[in-house]
């Protein structure tokens, strides 16, 4: 929902910039495109679609998941001269290094499931919480915790998230490339440098 | 949510180029064949399929990069 809010909030914006300045909206050419499905792609199998992620084991996702995000950083390289391409790299680094110091899961703690009012049914110890790439741990041993599930969402018990400072990063980077869009032509010449 | 935002955009983009629309629609009365053509072409405007790759692009990279819990959503068992 973060991504959704910042999706919108970075359209609506850029498309407000350029037509106060009469100029039209066009975001930046992102190069190799390609590349993004193609991290997507496994995760989706993984995390997303009902049928394949209840077939795939749990030793496989540490896998999957770290070597897709190295695809996207890669993507994130070849594009680094964009407007916020940087920041959302930041944050992929972010999530990137907690997860990869966690044993390739992004860790969250029993109280941060507390203070969501998680039914303490849905999850356990050390377990993996439901099909997301989170894996329950206590804070005392989850390292680097501060880039870690931490954030929390509750809005009136109706959606619930746990989100990390990596999230936050990418969410102002989808931000930041959206709302660039609607600077003038000048200006996308300044963020392509 | 995003779709909403997507498709008043589509439209906001296509009534700036209604009026291209009018003098391809003007010319295929002329009845020239190459106009059909044309008419295609100019009736998406690429800049709106610019903006929708792009929005589609980093939606895709934001749900494989960022790592959001969402309980009661996908996460749950």
């Amino acid at each position: 929902m973060i991504f959704a809010i910042a999706a919108n909030f970075g359209l609506v914006a850029g498309i407000i910039r350029a037509k106060k300045r009469s100029t039209a909206y066009t975001p930046s050419v992102l190069k190799h495109l390609w590349i993004v499905f193609l991290g997507f792609l496994p995760q989706f199998f993984v995390f997303f679609l009902p049928v394949t992620r209840e077939q795939i084991p749990n030793q496989w996702v540490p896998v999957i998941l770290i070597g897709s995000q190295l695809l996207l950083l890669l993507f994130v390289w070849l594009n680094r001269k964009q407007a916020g391409i940087w920041l959302m790299g930041f944050g992929l680094i972010l999530n990137l290094i907690v997860i990869c110091l966690n044993n390739g899961w992004m860790p969250i703690s029993p109280e941060t499931l507390d203070q969501l009012q998680v039914s303490s049914n849905s999850w356990q110890l050390w377990q993996r919480h439901g099909f997301s790439k989170d894996m329950v741990i206590p804070v005392s041993d989850t390292r680097a915790w501060i880039l870690s599930d931490v954030f929390k969402i509750n809005l009136f018990n109706f959606y619930k998230v746990a989100f990390s400072l990596g999230d936050v990063l990418v969410a102002g980077g989808i931000f930041t490339f959206l709302w660039s869009a609607g600077a003038p032509k000048s200006l996308h010449k300044e963020y392509a440098k | 949510m995003p779709y909403l935002v997507l498709a008043i955009v589509i439209i906001v983009e296509c009534r700036e180029t209604k009026s291209k629309n009018h003098i391809v629609i003007g010319e295929i009365e002329m009845k020239k064949l190459s106009t059909l053509k044309d008419l295609v072409v100019t009736k998406v405007n690429p800049n709106v399929i610019r903006i929708a790759i792009a929005v589609v692009s980093l939606v895709l990279f934001a749900l494989a990069a960022g790592a959001p819990d969402a309980m009661g959503g996908v996460g749950m068992k």
